[in-house]
């Protein structure tokens, strides 16, 4: 009697466990995948779109039919998250629920607006339905159009843009997925600098490639897709880049496989210097009359000198760019490893390439 | 066939510190090394657990000396009664108070991060009925409970923190371990201070199958405690970033929450956390109950019974003063470091040397 009374006892304690005021049956809410989040024509809210996954399509897709989802884009505006969210709320039998939201894009409009960018960031950071994880981008246009163009190259999942990077723009190199906690340190350890993903739509179509970057919480720079790739050779993030030069009256594609870089500092006569050691392996890809030239040891070397002066230029530009601008990662750098005071130093870019995995013929 | 007279093995003592020792630590610590020590940090918890490891092992030498004598029993041996009496109650208020402030945090910390709409003491006062029962049933209960737990909250944990290092970035790594920077000391002091429920193994002596060789098995577990908060904060300050750290109210949670598994569509990585810490929250109160109530049947010398329902609404009582979460960290840092001084470094350590001096103990 008392083992049963005990047993009973727990039994209601694990009821009580599951945590029964928070309960929200899944099929009253609705998944926002995608949030936009742009600043308004007068700067002093949000304009916000949320792309809301349709399950039932999903569902009835697999033959089974489905209840009636929340609108597949909701476009409210707000002075905040949780007012957009309770705009959007009215509009929709669902709850809005931002638990599997998987890409924010920012738009331009907010981008160029400190105030509405800090205040934006904070409250996502704090709010505890979205993830850390959760995938953020720029574009340079308004938010909205972009998650509506999302929506038509995929309606029913709205995963269209995290898909994209998950399986391809991580090996490609013209840009890379942060993350919103990386986002976030970034901008915190730079005070404000940090470079977030492009993405825009160029004639009806998404393209993603190219950066923007931000410098005390403002826009600075729209970085072309090169430029973004020259800054992951330099982050030591450029594997799957292909660079492409002429030789020998031909084009030769260096495809990179693995890329690390070195960064560090030492005093010679002229003063302190901070070097910059991209290393990058590689395949030459190329066929026909090309590959009997290319596949020597003679030609691989003078490929490598060729790729490795490329790269150094590259990178080097980005950085006289970026660093005229004000960007002080080197800066950082030197701080974390000296203390202060941060004394002025050179920068000098010594690419290395190794081409590997071709047969050698001769 | 279960009991074993009420003795827990060496086995689930070590269990029973780690999943104390690493509970409250876990979450709030990275957090205030990072806030202490910026970068430096990191190996201001290595020196500062190390430290505690080595006064575990001490406490170890005690069990060894003494294998059925509890920490009053010896103090009453070395100078009477009374000074046992009040050496009791500065431990008694210090576990209370502690053990008090550290579930309200536990309640308070659920809510905010799991439970938001449930009231809170519907979650303070399952966790309180479940170490109650747990309580009455006896250490030994506790000790074969925490055995059990431990492959279930302990496990999960170490795998997502496995995961947790495919997140880290290069020139991160060189930031979370530096060694320029000041406030070696403080960290060096928040982790020593950070550890619950130390004091436990001073009462313990009777309660073990083998105290002879605690000292090997309390240098044991310390090392896996080590090894655990150093990977945490270093995963955390890796992760987040100094920064971050600093600013966030659960970092631990947010880094954990970075944790992708390969096809998983599950979000919230942070429950593994939590689940671990539910689990620490729950053996931690019960030691609360048990230890608190033991000192004062010694104290008072009432049944046991009387004074763990006594304990326990003294715990609710006093983990109801804080006003807040900020309030209640402030409350525990407080207890934790001066109490600590008190009743981890300063009373062990006089018994500990005027137990040497006369020439019952062995160094």
């Amino acid at each position: 009697m008392k083992k049963t009374g005990t047993l009973l006892c727990l039994l209601t304690l694990s009821f009580l466990l599951t945590g029964c005021w928070d309960k929200r049956e899944m099929e009253d809410r609705g998944y926002v995948i995608t949030m936009g989040i742009d600043a308004t024509e007068d700067g002093t809210g949000y304009d916000m779109a949320f792309g809301v996954a349709q399950l039932s399509t999903l569902s009835t897709q697999g033959g089974n039919s489905g209840g009636e989802d929340a609108p597949p884009l909701i476009a409210v505006q707000g002075k905040s998250l949780a007012s957009a969210l309770r705009e959007g709320n009215c509009k929709t039998s669902r709850q809005l629920y931002l638990g599997q939201c998987k890409t924010i894009v920012f738009g331009k409009g907010l981008l160029e607006n400190k105030a509405l960018l800090k205040g934006i960031l904070e409250e996502l950071e704090r709010k505890e339905e979205v993830s850390p994880k959760t995938m953020v981008l720029g574009t340079n246009g308004k938010a909205e159009a972009l998650v509506g163009q999302m929506l038509l190259e995929d309606g029913s999942t709205g995963m269209y843009l995290w898909e994209y990077y998950k399986t391809t723009a991580d090996h490609l190199a013209v840009t890379k997925r942060v993350g919103l906690e990386d986002f976030l340190r970034e901008l915190a350890e730079g005070q404000g600098q940090g470079i977030l993903p492009l993405v825009s739509i160029k004639e009806g179509e998404i393209t993603l490639g190219g950066g923007m970057y931000l410098r005390e919480y403002v826009l600075e720079k729209e970085l072309t897709p090169k430029e973004e790739r020259s800054i992951l050779f330099w982050k030591g993030e450029g594997e799957g880049a292909v660079l492409e030069e002429r030789w020998k009256g031909d084009t030769v594609s260096f495809v990179v496989s693995n890329n690390g870089t070195q960064v560090g500092f030492y005093q010679e006569k002229g003063g302190i210097v901070c070097y910059i050691r991209p290393v990058l392996l590689g395949r030459i890809e190329g066929g026909g009359n090309l590959s009997k030239s290319v596949f020597s040891m003679e030609s691989k070397q003078a490929l490598e000198a060729l790729f490795q002066q490329k790269i150094e230029e590259e990178v080097s530009e980005i950085l006289e760019t970026l660093r005229q601008k004000g960007e002080d990662t080197l800066e950082r750098t030197y701080l974390r490893e000296f203390g202060e005071p941060v004394l002025p130093f050179s920068v000098k870019v010594q690419a290395k390439v190794h081409i590997e995995g071709v047969g050698i013929i001769e | 066939m279960f009991s074993n007279n009420e003795k827990i093995s060496l086995r689930q003592l070590q269990v029973l510190l780690i999943l104390q020792g690493l509970g409250t630590g876990v979450l709030f610590l990275p957090k205030e090394i990072a806030k202490a020590g910026g970068s430096a940090g990191v190996l201001g918890v290595v020196l500062g657990s190390l430290f505690m490891v080595v006064v575990g092992m001490g406490y170890g030498l005690l069990l060894k000396n003494h294998p059925q004598q509890p920490l009053l029993d010896i103090i009453a041996s070395l100078w009477g009664k009374p000074v046992a009496v009040v050496v009791g109650v500065v431990f008694f208020l210090k576990l209370l108070v502690a053990g008090a402030f550290s579930f309200r945090l536990f309640c308070q910390v659920m809510q905010e991060s799991i439970f938001f709409q449930t009231p809170i003491w519907m979650v303070g006062g399952c966790l309180l009925l479940l170490a109650l029962l747990l309580t009455g049933k006896g250490y030994e209960c506790r000790g074969r409970l925490g055995e059990i737990l431990f492959f279930v909250a302990f496990l999960p944990l170490l795998l997502t923190l496995v995961m947790a290092f495919f997140g880290i970035k290069g020139e991160s790594v060189r930031g979370a371990f530096s060694i320029h920077g000041t406030g070696y000391g403080k960290t060096i002091g928040i982790t020593f201070f950070s550890f619950y429920g130390v004091e436990f193994l001073l009462f313990a002596a009777p309660l073990l199958r083998n105290p002879e060789k605690a000292v090997k098995a309390l240098g044991q577990a310390g090392i896996l405690v080590v090894l655990v908060l150093t990977v945490i904060t270093f995963l955390t300050v890796s992760v987040l970033g100094i920064s971050q750290t600093q600013g966030k109210l659960f970092p631990v949670l947010s880094m954990i929450n970075t944790v992708e598994f390969p096809g998983f569509f599950w979000e919230r990585q942070d429950i593994v956390m939590l689940w671990f810490w539910l689990v620490s929250a729950l053996l931690s109160l019960g030691g609360t109950l048990y230890f608190c109530s033991g000192i004062g049947q010694k104290v008072v010398e009432k049944s046991q019974r009387k004074w763990v329902v006594v304990v326990a609404v003294l715990v609710l009582l006093v983990s109801a003063l804080p006003r807040d979460l900020g309030g209640t960290l402030e409350g525990l840092r407080w207890v934790n470091g001066y109490g600590g001084l008190v009743t981890v470094v300063f009373i062990p350590l006089v018994v500990f040397l005027a137990d040497c001096w006369k020439g019952r103990g062995k160094p």
